[in-house]
Order: C-alpha cells, then structure tokens, then sequence
C-alpha cells in the first residue's frame, strides 16, 4: 500500500504550556514493497509521524492516505472512525519498547492478542502464531510456552515483532528495532527484518537515528529535522549532502566516509551505494582483477 | 485529547510571581487557614471578601484561568447536584417561583449559592497551591510541618518521600499508560466499543505492563537513590533553605486582617 502524507502539522500537547510543534507542513510519499527509513533526533517527529501513519493519532492539519483509506483531522472523521479501525489491521506498527505490548501468561497467547482483535478464526490463529514465531526466527517449541518477561532483549522484540506479524498487515513500522540490543543483537534483527522484507515484500517504514544501520537495508530514506523534512531520497543520494547531515548532529555511516576518503585518491571514483564492507570488498576485488587484466 | 491533558492535581507551572516565590510553608498553612475561612463566613458580605480575595490571588499568580477552570471541571457535576438539591430542598424565606409541582425559596438560591461558592473556592484555593508550588518544595513544606510529629513516631520524613516520588511519577505513568494503549491500539485493541468481557480483557493487556514497568522503575529509583547515598533521612540535610521573607510576612499580616473581617462581617 502506497502512503502519502500531504501537508501534514501536529502539535503535541495543544493547548498546554508544553505546547510543541511535532511536525510542520510534512509533505511524503512512502513507496509500496520498499524498505524506507525515517531518520531524525529525539524530539525531530519520528515517532510522531508513525502514529499519524498508523492512524493512532490524528494531524491537525493536512491529510494522511494509506491505500484507498484517506483522513484528516479528528473532526473531520467523526463518525468513520470504523474506516481506520479496519485500516489498522494492515498496519503493524512495532513500538520501541516490546515491554509496552507484551503482557499475557506466554508468548505464544500474546502474539494471539492482535489477530484474536481483528477477528481471525482460531484454527488460523494457530496457524499465523506458528508462521510469525518461525519469521523472527523464534522455534516455536522452545518459545512459544514461555512467559514473555523471562526472555532476553532481543527475544523480547522478536516476540513483539511477531505479534504485529501475526495480523498480516500489509505495512510495517519498526520504531528503533535495534534500540538497546547489543551489536549482535542488532545486527541479527536487522538481518532479520531484511529476510522478512524479502519473502513477503511488505512496505517497511524503519525509524532509528543510526544512519549505519539503516543505510544498508533501506532503499529510501528520510531525514527528520525539528518536525520538518531536511532530505528524502535515496541512501547514496542523501550522502552526497554530507555537510546538511553533520550540521544536525547526524552522521553519514562509517563507510561512506571511507570511500571519501578513498575517492581523493582513486580514479574512478568508488560508487557511493556500497553500505557493507562485504559489498565494499567484493566491489574492490572486481575493480583488482580488471586492473590486473588490463 | 491525551490523557495527560485531564490531570491537574499535582501539576505544577513554573512561573515568577509573587505567589509563587513565597515560602511554600507559609503558603500550605494559609492555604489550609482560609479554607476554614470559607467555612466561616455566613453572608453575603463574607463571600463577596474571600471571593474577591481568590480572585486577586488568581490574579497575580500569572497562571492562566485556564487552568482554574480545568481543575474545576471533575466538581463541577457535584456543584451542579448540589445546587439543584439546594434550591429544590431548602424552605425558608419568600416564596420566588411556586410551580404547582416545585417551590422555590429564596432562602433556597442563596443556600445553593453558598454552598456553590463554597466548593468553587476551595478547589481554586487547593489548585492555586499545587499550581504555584513544585512538588518537591510542597513535601518539604509538608515535612517541616509535621515534623513535631516525629516525637510520636509518625515517619514524616517516610511519608514526605513518599508523596513526593508519587508526585513525582504520576506525569510519567501517564505518559507510559498512553504509550501502552496505542501499542494495543496497533494490535487492534477498540477502547471505544465491543462487548464487556473483550474490553475488561484489553484493560489487562494495559495494566499489565504498566505494572510492570512501575515495578522496574521503582526497583532502579531504589538502586539510583541508594547509589547515591541515601539512607533514610537521619542526618540528613537539605539543598533548599526555606526562609521567611517579607513577602510571608506580608501574607501573614493579610491573613490577621481577613480573619478580623470575617469575624467582623459575620452576623450574630
């Protein structure tokens, strides 16, 4: 499902003195079967922009399409609130704290929590526990009657991830997946949701704030900057603008700035789309064996 | 509407003004003292003297109305109930309206009245203490107070601590708990409709991890305070002074002279 978000605003906590701008005027079209990442600070609207994606919070301003579904501000849609409560059944958003969603007896119960909601019948519930607990990678004889809080960090999210897989949505949103894993952890979810994106080609938002990690996985990015959009396009586009990015405090990853680096100095210029060092290196060693057969 | 948006008690707004500088003991004690006050006046003159007195105070506060009006938006059906009970009930006085089923009196009205001010006053008094005073002076204000109580073994120093980490989490579980609801939310968790049992079972998937977020969380204050320290409040000593200035010397001196008037205005 395609996703445009048309001259969005939202305020949080209107009307208050923390009154802030969340976001200001965001205009974005989210590319249907692609893996996009939503990069910005704490505070530049990230999440904020999710909940609006998944229908959990309404802009004050602007529009919000998601496939055939359009809505506006909560005024605007008294009444056809039904419209996005079926929405919902094909978004999956994964928030950043597993510990936020997960909370019956066993794992396996709570990643029936989603489906049960939307109605699916019980014999299929089974069937889908089963087929997202095997897309985390979490073997469902060891899982799946366990309790939800005696796992580790990473199975946590897994299991959260799961529970939103449960439901099939056609879209999924990951707020900060790797957030407090360890590098292996991280790496492993990663991998993870680059396999899930494979096999069932849905459209993936990724919010984090390391440009390393998502540089490799994604095929558009977007740059949040105080609740506006700085930069949108694709990864080795965006870091070309390598001054705008640094002045906001964000980083090009590790290894585009090798092959800065590297550049200065060879002819022709190694292409800016390599965000692994095993792409890295197998690009250098086909670059190796030309020159040698020249 | 987020749910943060609901709560006033126990918020607090920083700003500068006078009644915000004052020391925030003298002000829990005026604060209590004139809610007595309201229970004294008796007349219209009475009310017309402190109505004009929280009015001032509002006032200077430089919190916006907005906020008085909000924290009396949970009283206001009591208010509304009262008034009614009142006006319907009371006998007395001239008769104003005689409908055939109800009788009105005047001494009706001005009961309603009364018992409306009174209630009206009382919850901007008690907001306009929460408003201008952080949490944290107010529990200290509290401790000090109490502390004589120390002598019969009442654990102020506990109990001071105690109220002021509540107050200090209520903002933070709010937030938690609304966090919570829409990642159900995206699960397909409806608050809005569906029969009992399906919503008593999606008031579990909150408490849950509120809990248990609560529990880690006080398990780390625990762990973060001890780290630090802290062990039990003997001995110890306190970054904020309190001190008297002029401006509670004032507050006293306004204080006699409400009292003088009330008793003054007060019929027989």
């Amino acid at each position: 499902m395609d996703i445009s978000i048309i001259n969005v605003s939202y305020t949080y906590m209107k009307n208050t003195p923390l009154e802030r701008k969340a976001l200001e005027d965001i205009n974005l079209t989210i590319p249907s079967e692609r893996i996009t990442g939503i990069i910005g600070h704490t505070g530049s609207g990230k999440s904020t922009l999710i909940q609006l994606i998944g229908a959990l919070t309404f802009p004050d301003k602007g529009f919000i399409k998601v496939g055939n579904t359009e809505w506006s501000t909560k005024r605007s849609n008294k009444g056809k609130n039904k419209n996005l409560y079926e929405l919902r059944k094909h978004i999956g958003i994964a928030f950043q704290y597993p510990e936020h969603q997960l909370f019956e007896e066993t794992v396996e119960k709570d990643i029936a929590f989603g489906p049960k909601n939307f109605g699916f019948d019980e014999q299929h519930i089974s069937q889908l526990i089963k087929e997202s607990m095997e897309m985390v990678q979490l073997p469902y004889d060891i899982f799946a009657k366990r309790s939800p809080f005696e796992l580790s960090g990473g199975q946590m999210r897994r299991t959260a991830i799961a529970g939103v897989l449960a439901f099939k949505p056609k879209v999924l949103i990951l707020d900060e997946p790797t957030a407090g894993l360890d590098p292996n952890g991280k790496k492993e979810i990663l991998q993870m949701i680059k396999n899930l994106h494979e096999r069932n080609k849905m459209t993936t938002i990724i919010v984090s704030h390391s440009m390393d990690e998502i540089a490799a996985i994604a095929d558009q990015l977007v740059v949040l900057n105080k609740g506006s959009v700085l930069l949108q396009g694709k990864p080795e586009e965006i870091f070309q603008n390598k001054e705008v990015i640094q002045e906001i405090g964000l980083d090009i990853p590790e290894i585009t700035k090798l092959i800065i680096t590297l550049n200065q100095q060879v002819h022709p210029p190694i292409p800016y789309h390599c965000f692994s060092i095993d792409e890295l290196e197998k690009h250098l060693l086909e670059r190796l064996k030309k020159g040698k057969s020249r | 509407m987020s749910l943060s948006n609901y709560l006033i008690i126990g918020q607090y707004i920083p700003r500068d003004s006078f009644i915000h500088r004052l020391d925030p003991r003298s002000k829990i004690m005026f604060s209590f003292l004139f809610i007595s006050f309201i229970f004294l006046a008796d007349n219209i003159t009475g009310y017309i003297i402190l109505l004009v007195f929280t009015l001032v105070g509002m006032f200077i506060s430089s919190i916006p109305f907005s906020y008085y009006i909000k924290g009396l938006i949970p009283i206001l059906w009591m208010i509304l109930f009262t008034t009614i009970l009142h006006v319907t009930m009371t006998k007395g006085g001239t008769i104003v309206i005689d409908l055939h089923w109800i009788t009105i009196y005047s001494e009706g009205i001005q009961q309603a009245l009364f018992v409306a001010l009174r209630l009206l006053l009382l919850v901007i008094i008690a907001s306009m203490l929460t408003l201008t005073t952080a949490p944290i002076d107010l529990t200290a204000g509290l401790e000090r107070l109490f502390y004589p109580l120390k002598r019969i073994k009442v654990p102020v120093h506990e109990l001071a601590l105690m109220m002021s980490i509540s107050l200090r989490f209520i903002p933070t579980l709010l937030e938690e708990t609304e966090k919570i609801m829409k990642a159900q939310k995206a699960r397909g968790a409806n608050f809005e409709s569906g029969p009992l049992h399906k919503r008593l079972m999606i008031m579990i998937a909150i408490i849950i991890p509120l809990f248990i977020s609560a529990f880690k969380r006080a398990e780390e204050l625990a762990d973060a305070m001890e780290a630090r320290g802290y062990h039990g409040g003997k001995g110890r000593t306190r970054l904020r002074v309190f001190t008297f200035t002029w401006r509670d010397l004032f507050l006293m001196l306004l204080f006699i002279t409400l009292l003088t008037l009330m008793i003054i205005v007060r019929g027989n």
